[in-house]
């Protein structure tokens, strides 16, 4: 890998997608998602009484709801990356000028950074109410949250484009990238095997949704959410340089 | 300045590439030729490093194959099937691919101005390239291939499709490149084109290299058949069967009622033994031309 020509790949990715009209739509829903979930956490928290979790319960419902769903807006942004370069033919004016990892690397990186950005101005929109309308400043719950969703989406990120440099075309990636997802959503809930659940980063989102806001939970947790989830990354960047060496274009 | 050493790729069972062994030398303008699925852009793609060789290498300036990290700086591509994005103007291209070539942003600027000139695309730099012409985003491949300066260009069927205007100026301009000290390769089915530009040329059939060598050599080495046309006013066959019976010719045709397609061996000059012999049995000759042999002709006798 090269950090010059990474970085290049990383800058024209955001430079482009943030100019792209479906991307643009795609950030939009996930925003909108994010404060209609804020709206809903205000009607879960008048059927509460006044606690410690009530305050948290914008965070809370905000968390789930980007858990469950920020997948699905992950595949939208992220599924064609690779395929849709290959399908029309820009990567071949790229790849003889650059490592291919190096290609491969920022992408991910320039999807990572735009989650990350995404799911922070969520996060920030979500502390300013909380704030406003609780009297309750609370930093560590969003920045936690925020760190935690980044590296979940980063395990997606990594798996949608596993599978868009496998794809030849952007529809082939896109059915293949919903069904990884809804077989990931099936094996973390347990399905038949318990154990299954542990192949997903799905788990190891919620055991760190659960340290941070269950009272109850043990904090030591959020460690074993961050190593499960780095671990998938880290597994998900190998395969990734390992299959952008391995085929033609 | 390019050797490849037995490169051979396969895709399951079919041998696209067999075993190929080309030579170029520096200051080469190389023509590979060969009919459709031959292998040729197989064999571009591997020079490109958009495919790899199932075995095999090749050494550019003395680097391998495999190594194509370490020679990438020094080639410039432009490979068949490729595109650009549509939505980017050719400016943002070349500023792209200059800096992916590791020029800083003030080179690559500079860079993209003197190469979009080069290739008539000054005008339109800040058009989309979506709205491009095919032979606009022809000449922009060639520009973004050129950048950086490559000692060695590779050029995947790079006229095809464009009108013949714009293909000559395409070899004036890769005469011009060539004559600065670029080598170039040259893929194409325009034996034509071939023929004007290539001082070698590598002819692939069925992924084997059939022949390689300087282009005149190739031709002289299979040209041992010469074509004459021989127009009789008063043609009879009695004087179609004497020249059959004449020593050197393989076969006569006739063709246009009184015109004759004399087939010889093209190492014996027969012309002036047709005449004398014509004219002793009566004939009133019109015409008599020997055509030679053109790169098509052998094109086509090495592939089929």
């Amino acid at each position: 890998m090269d950090l010059h020509e990474t970085s290049i790949v990383c800058k024209d990715l955001l430079k482009n997608e943030l100019r792209n009209t479906r991307v643009l739509v795609t950030i939009a829903m996930f925003v909108i998602l994010s404060l209609l979930s804020i709206y809903s956490s205000s009607i879960i928290q008048l059927l509460m009484a006044e606690s410690e979790t009530s305050a948290n319960i914008g965070y809370i419902t905000s968390y789930l709801a980007l858990l469950l769903l920020g997948p699905v807006f992950v595949i939208a942004l992220s599924y064609d990356s690779v395929s849709r370069e290959i399908e029309s033919g820009t990567i071949r004016l790229i790849i003889p000028k650059i490592k291919r990892s190096s290609f491969i690397i920022g992408k991910f990186i320039g999807l990572n950074i735009l989650f990350s950005l995404i799911v922070g101005i969520v996060f920030m929109i979500i502390y300013l109410y909380v704030a406003i309308n609780t009297q309750t400043y609370m930093p560590l719950y969003p920045v936690l949250s925020w760190f935690l969703l980044t590296l979940y989406f980063g395990c997606f990120i990594g798996l949608c484009l596993n599978i868009s440099a496998l794809a030849d075309n952007s529809s082939t990636a896109l059915v293949l990238s919903f069904t990884a997802l809804i077989i990931l959503m099936i094996f973390s809930t347990g399905f038949k095997y318990e154990f299954l659940k542990y192949f997903t980063p799905t788990w190891y989102g919620y055991i760190g949704f659960d340290s941070i806001f269950n009272p109850k939970a043990d904090m030591l947790q959020i460690f074993k959410s961050i190593g499960g989830m780095l671990f998938f990354i880290t597994a998900s960047l190998g395969s990734l340089i390992s299959v952008m060496n391995r085929r033609d274009f | 300045m390019l050797k490849t050493k037995n490169l051979t790729k396969t895709f399951g069972e079919f041998v696209a590439v067999d075993n190929l062994n080309i030579h170029i030398q520096k200051g080469d303008i190389y023509g590979f030729l060969g009919p459709n699925g031959a292998g040729k852009t197989t064999t571009i793609g591997m020079l490109s490093g958009l495919i790899r060789p199932t075995s095999g290498d090749a050494i550019v300036n003395g680097l391998e194959l495999s190594d194509f990290n370490s020679i990438k700086k020094n080639i410039g591509v432009y490979p068949q099937e490729s595109n650009f994005y549509p939505n980017r103007s050719a400016k943002d291209h070349m500023l792209l691919f200059g800096s992916l070539k590791g020029l800083n942003k003030m080179q690559a600027l500079s860079e993209s101005v003197r190469l979009l000139q080069l290739v008539g695309l000054n005008d339109s730099k800040d058009i989309n390239v979506g709205n491009f012409s095919h032979g606009m985003k022809k000449r922009l491949g060639i520009a973004q291939a050129l950048i950086g300066n490559p000692e060695l260009l590779i050029l995947d069927e790079i006229t095809n499709g464009v009108d013949p205007l714009w293909a000559k100026q395409v070899r004036d301009l890769l005469i011009e490149l060539n004559k600065e000290g670029i080598t170039i390769i040259i893929s194409s089915h325009n034996l034509f084109e071939i023929q004007q530009i290539c001082n070698r040329v590598g002819i692939i059939h069925k992924g084997k290299l059939v022949a390689e060598d300087d282009i005149d050599l190739i031709k002289n080495h299979l040209e041992t058949e010469s074509i004459i046309t021989v127009g009789i006013q008063n043609l009879s066959l009695k004087m179609v069967e004497w020249l059959k019976q004449m020593k050197h010719v393989r076969k006569v045709e006739q063709i246009d009622g009184n015109k004759l397609l004399v087939y010889a061996d093209s190492r014996h000059d027969i012309r002036p033994d047709i005449i004398h012999g014509l004219v002793s049995v009566g004939a009133d000759i019109f015409e008599l031309n020997e055509k030679s042999r053109s790169l098509e002709d052998i094109f086509i006798h090495l592939t089929t």
